[in-house]
């Protein structure tokens, strides 16, 4: 079951996250469940990378952090982004679909020669 | 900000890391639970369910940790952090805290006290200004000698020719007799020159420092007083100044008060008084340093220092080569100075001691550090055990640890701050004690001979770096191999502390072994040097010296210090021994020069026909000069011939007494009394020998009889001289009558004496003996103690480990005698192999020390049975613990054990 997937490529999973958390604040685990279950259960997310990265966006200024209680009534760390990391991942985004974009135009190129 | 607030957001920091740790494990914690009940929902048994779930995560200790990285800790930080943990550790574990703690404590306070003594002699820095450009002049001495002091003379023609210094100072160190209300006392001080303290830069703590004026021929005469003095004799007045003191019977007003940390340029003196240059032929000369004995008299050699300071962009070297200029020109306008004379110069920073001086000083120093270092390096070792031991009881945590991904770097680190934290509170639990224990010591007198020597110990900054340092280097030291091992990739195999050495008798040698070998090797060595040091302080009084120290009272008079001369002196002093014969008690009374056992002994050489001729040297034998009346006065028989009498005068023939000892070594087939011998060289006035007395104690040192000379005090004028007298009565008692008697007659008379009686007087003269025995046997046994530790912690731990075994055994039929000798030889082995290397270091160090100084002998039977037996008696004082266990061995518990 895991032949087709593929590990977070590298310096998109921050990318990723900040997709996430654009939807609503979430934890650590919540966060790894849902960039799963988004990408079709393509990304397996080493999740022991994800805490680290939680960590570096946090420092970044791009994301913040509070104890809140889930449903089940735990005490969980929820994270969330600010104005700030909207704007990284607005940019980011750009960044990403430019790139997706030259790339595709790279691969279904079908003009001039043939 | 300020420092205190900077502190405080540091701090606050480090605490809120903390607590972000803390809150990275529970989101962690929360993220595995609820990936376990995920896995538990898909129908996994639970176990199944946590194993994915960790799985999934990876390690929890390599995420915290990246987690740390990502927020960017520093490593100073980190180190914090694993104090903390070191001092929860060490809360935990009390026990072993407080025997690692007092194991380095002990050392390492025993280091910082040499040391501080060392550093206050030697190093301690100039209390100049600008010391950095001061310079030591020497000029050379006709016997080759280049650092040699100099004479008044060279110091004025240096100063006019010189353009080098932008001034020039000389003085010379002096003794002198001081009275201050009525109380007399002797004091080293220093003659300088009117501009000396200017030169230095050194402000007085009341009035004034000496100047120019006060050196001028004719002005009156003042005196600067030290810290210490001012201390001593006038109680901290603050009306000192204006005050006077009598040197030699001439009142001196006291001008000025030197600040507390100025001891003069000498160090070993710290003078307590400077008068000006000017009256220097007040007091008595002092000698410090080669080269220099010759007095202020022809040659240009005397006993003056001489110093200057650089003017900017003088270079050392450039200052040498100009004077080395002036002196040649000097040297050619009087060609009566000598023609080879140089000038050499040095920092005065960097000599300390006058070159000369400094070898011996430093040598004894650096031995006393190298004593007390090898003890710190034996607790080293010992804590070192323990924390092998320790590791072996940790292993399961560390392994846990390493398994759950923490790197090794990192538990390295935490380990050794571990230790750290050990050596650091021992540490400071020796700078608490010495803190109080200074503050009731300083400033300490230290009597040596006729003078005090004030030495103010202070633990200053420089002191508690060094033991800071110390601390630091014990820490790694002790701390570094053992969490090395411990944190091994191959934790489970070999991580039970022992690490096999090599293989020895059959069972296998660990570190912990070894290290408890080589403590006990390095502890011979110690116990034997500390063994033949009490000896010698002791050993004097350990058979008969020879004569009654007891029923002989000493008393010293100095008339030369209140400006006796010979003829008047001698007056005194044949008044003097009439009268105290008169005293009640008194069976006879005498004078003698020095006292048996003094460390301050005379010595003439002796040529004697058929041994030696023209051009020899002779032999050199101790001397005393003696009157009449002192081998009764002593209790020494006389063998052959007479003693002394009031025919032997300055014009009748010179005659001598030797000893048994000295009779055998020079006319061992004839007898001495008739025999004639030269003093000093082949030229040098006869002597006939009229009187052969019995061999007596005159060496602490040595318990063989040594060759002794006696003078008649008649036919050898001697300006300062001891009194002695014989009674019945209560010697210590008829000293203080004598004294009462000489002030009678003599109300300025100064007394210097060691002791009241013989024992009291040859007690004094050991101190210096007496003090390195008491350095090394207490290095020694604390060395001893440290190593007793160690033995007692590897049998305790082996016979743990064998405590099945030993079951088994006693099970299958073993009487107690065989498992006594099964405990016994566990440790015997070690300390055995450890002593035995002990034995042959000492010998190796002993081999190297004998060629460095000639004459030192360890072949003291005494103290290699003593040695020896206290081994013994450790080796076995570390087995009755575990022995007992072991025969006490609840045979079915121990077999269910393991």
């Amino acid at each position: 079951m895991t032949a087709d997937r593929s590990d977070v490529l590298q310096g998109t999973l921050e990318l990723l996250v900040l997709r996430t958390l654009a939807l609503e604040p979430m934890h650590g685990w919540g966060l790894a469940q849902r960039i799963e279950t988004m990408s079709g259960e393509v990304f397996a997310i080493q999740q022991g990378t994800l805490y680290p990265a939680l960590q570096r966006m946090k420092r970044k200024g791009w994301v913040q952090s509070e104890w809140r209680v889930t449903e089940n009534n735990r005490r969980a760390r929820y994270y969330f982004l600010t104005d700030l990391g909207r704007r990284q991942l607005a940019a980011e985004r750009e960044e990403w679909e430019r790139t997706v974009n030259a790339v595709n135009g790279v691969l279904n190129w079908a003009g001039g020669t043939k | 900000m300020t420092l205190l607030a900077n502190l405080a957001a540091r701090l606050r920091s480090v605490f809120r890391r903390e607590r972000e740790d803390a809150e990275t494990r529970d989101e962690l914690r929360f993220h595995l639970e609820m990936e376990t009940e995920k896995n538990l929902r898909a129908g996994l048994d639970p176990r199944e369910a946590r194993r994915r779930a960790h799985a999934r995560l990876g390690g929890v200790e390599a995420i915290r940790e990246a987690v740390r990285d990502a927020r960017g800790m520093r490593p100073a930080e980190d180190l914090l952090r694993d104090l903390g943990y070191a001092l929860r550790g060490a809360r935990r574990n009390p026990g072993f805290a407080l025997a690692a703690v007092v194991s380095l404590a002990i050392p390492i306070g025993l280091n910082t006290a040499i040391f501080t003594i060392v550093d206050s002699l030697l190093f301690r820095p100039l209390p100049v200004v600008r010391p950095g450009e001061l310079v030591d002049v020497y000029t050379s001495h006709p016997d080759g000698e280049r650092y040699s002091t100099s004479s008044y003379q060279d110091y004025l023609d240096l100063r006019a020719a010189n353009d080098v210094f932008t001034d020039m100072a000389a003085h010379v160190p002096i003794s002198a007799a001081v009275r201050v209300d009525g109380t007399g006392r002797f004091v080293m001080g220093e003659a300088v020159t009117g501009n000396y303290f200017e030169l230095l830069g050194v402000q007085p703590v009341l009035g004034r420092m000496l100047a120019p004026d006060d050196d001028r021929p004719g002005a009156a005469r003042v005196a600067v007083i030290s810290n210490g003095l001012w201390d001593r004799a006038f109680g901290r007045d603050p009306g000192v100044v204006g005050r006077s003191l009598r040197i030699r019977s001439e009142p001196h007003l006291v001008v000025g008060v030197a600040p507390p940390g100025f001891a003069g340029m000498l160090p070993l003196l710290g003078p307590d008084l400077w008068i000006p240059m000017t009256w220097i032929d007040d007091v008595a000369r002092m000698t410090l340093g080669p080269g220099n004995e010759t007095g202020s008299g022809g040659g240009g050699h005397g006993r003056t220092y001489i110093k200057g300071r650089l003017r900017d962009g003088v270079t050392l070297a450039g200052a040498d080569a100009s004077l080395e200029v002036i002196m040649a020109g000097l040297a050619a306008a009087d060609p009566d100075a000598g023609e080879d004379r140089r000038v050499s110069l040095t920092l005065t920073e960097n000599a300390g001691l006058p070159p000369g001086a400094a070898g011996p000083a430093t040598v004894i120093g650096a031995a006393g550090l190298m004593l007390v270092g090898v003890v710190l390096l034996v607790a080293c070792a010992n804590v070192m055990g323990m924390l092998l031991a320790r590791a072996a009881a940790r292993r399961r945590e560390i392994g846990v640890r390493l398994a759950v991904g923490a790197s090794r770097g990192r538990l390295v680190r935490q380990l050794l701050a571990e230790s750290l934290v050990l050596s650091c509170l021992g540490a400071g639990a020796w700078l608490a004690l010495a803190w109080s224990v200074l503050h009731m010591l300083a400033p300490a007198e230290l009597s040596i001979g006729i003078l005090s020597l004030t030495f103010e110990f202070v633990l200053d900054a420089r002191a508690f770096l060094f033991t800071v340092a110390l601390a630091a280097g014990a820490g790694v030291a002790a701390g570094l191999v053992p969490a090395l091992r411990a944190t091994r990739p191959n934790v489970v195999r070999d991580l039970n502390g022992v690490v096999v050495v090599a293989r020895a008798g059959g069972r296998r040698w660990v570190l912990r072994d070894a290290l408890v070998a080589v403590q006990l090797a390095v502890t011979v060595p110690l116990l034997v040097l500390a063994g033949l040091l009490v000896r010698s302080a002791s050993g004097a009084w350990g058979v008969s010296p020879g004569f009654d120290p007891d029923r002989v009272a000493v008393v010293g008079a100095d008339l030369a210090a209140i400006g006796y001369e010979l003829d008047r002196a001698d007056g005194f002093l044949r008044t003097a021994i009439e009268r105290v014969e008169s005293m009640p008690g008194v069976e006879v009374a005498s004078l003698a020069s020095t006292v048996p056992l003094d460390t301050m002994i005379s010595r003439e050489n002796v040529l004697v026909s058929g041994l030696h001729g023209p051009g020899d040297r002779g032999a050199p034998v101790d001397s005393v000069v003696v009157s009449a009346d002192y081998f009764a006065t002593l209790g020494v028989p006389l063998l052959q011939g007479r003693t002394f009498t009031t025919a032997d005068t300055l014009e009748s023939p010179r005659v001598a007494i030797v000893s048994e000892a000295m009779a055998r070594r020079f006319w061992p087939a004839e007898t001495a009394v008739g025999r004639r011998f030269r003093l000093g060289t082949w030229d040098g006035p006869d002597y006939e020998v009229v009187g052969v007395s019995a061999d007596y104690q005159v060496r602490a040192e040595s318990e063989e009889p040594v060759s002794y000379l006696h003078l008649a005090a008649a036919q050898q004028p001697h300006p300062f001289t001891l009194l002695l007298a014989r009674t019945d009565g209560d010697a210590a008692a008829l000293s203080a009558a004598i004294q009462r008697e000489l002030r009678r007659m003599e109300p300025d008379v100064f007394f210097f004496q060691q002791g009241n009686t013989l024992r009291e007087a040859a007690a004094a003269a050991m101190l210096p003996t007496r003090v390195a025995a008491i350095v090394a046997s207490t290095s020694g046994i604390v060395a001893l103690v440290l190593g007793a530790i160690g033995l007692y912690g590897v049998v305790a731990y082996l016979v743990l480990r064998r405590t099945r075994e030993f079951a088994v055994r006693s099970a299958l039929g073993a009487g107690s005698g065989t498992l006594l000798r099964l405990v016994l030889a566990t440790g015997a082995r070690v300390a055995v192999f450890g002593a035995g290397a002990g034995v042959v270091l000492t010998f190796a160090v002993t081999g190297l020390a004998s060629r460095a100084a000639p004459g030192i002998s360890v072949a003291d039977p005494v103290v290699w049975v003593g040695v020896l037996l206290l081994i013994v008696g450790v080796t076995a004082a570390a087995h009755v613990g575990p022995a007992r266990r072991i025969l006490r061995l609840d045979l079915a518990r121990a077999l269910h054990v393991e």
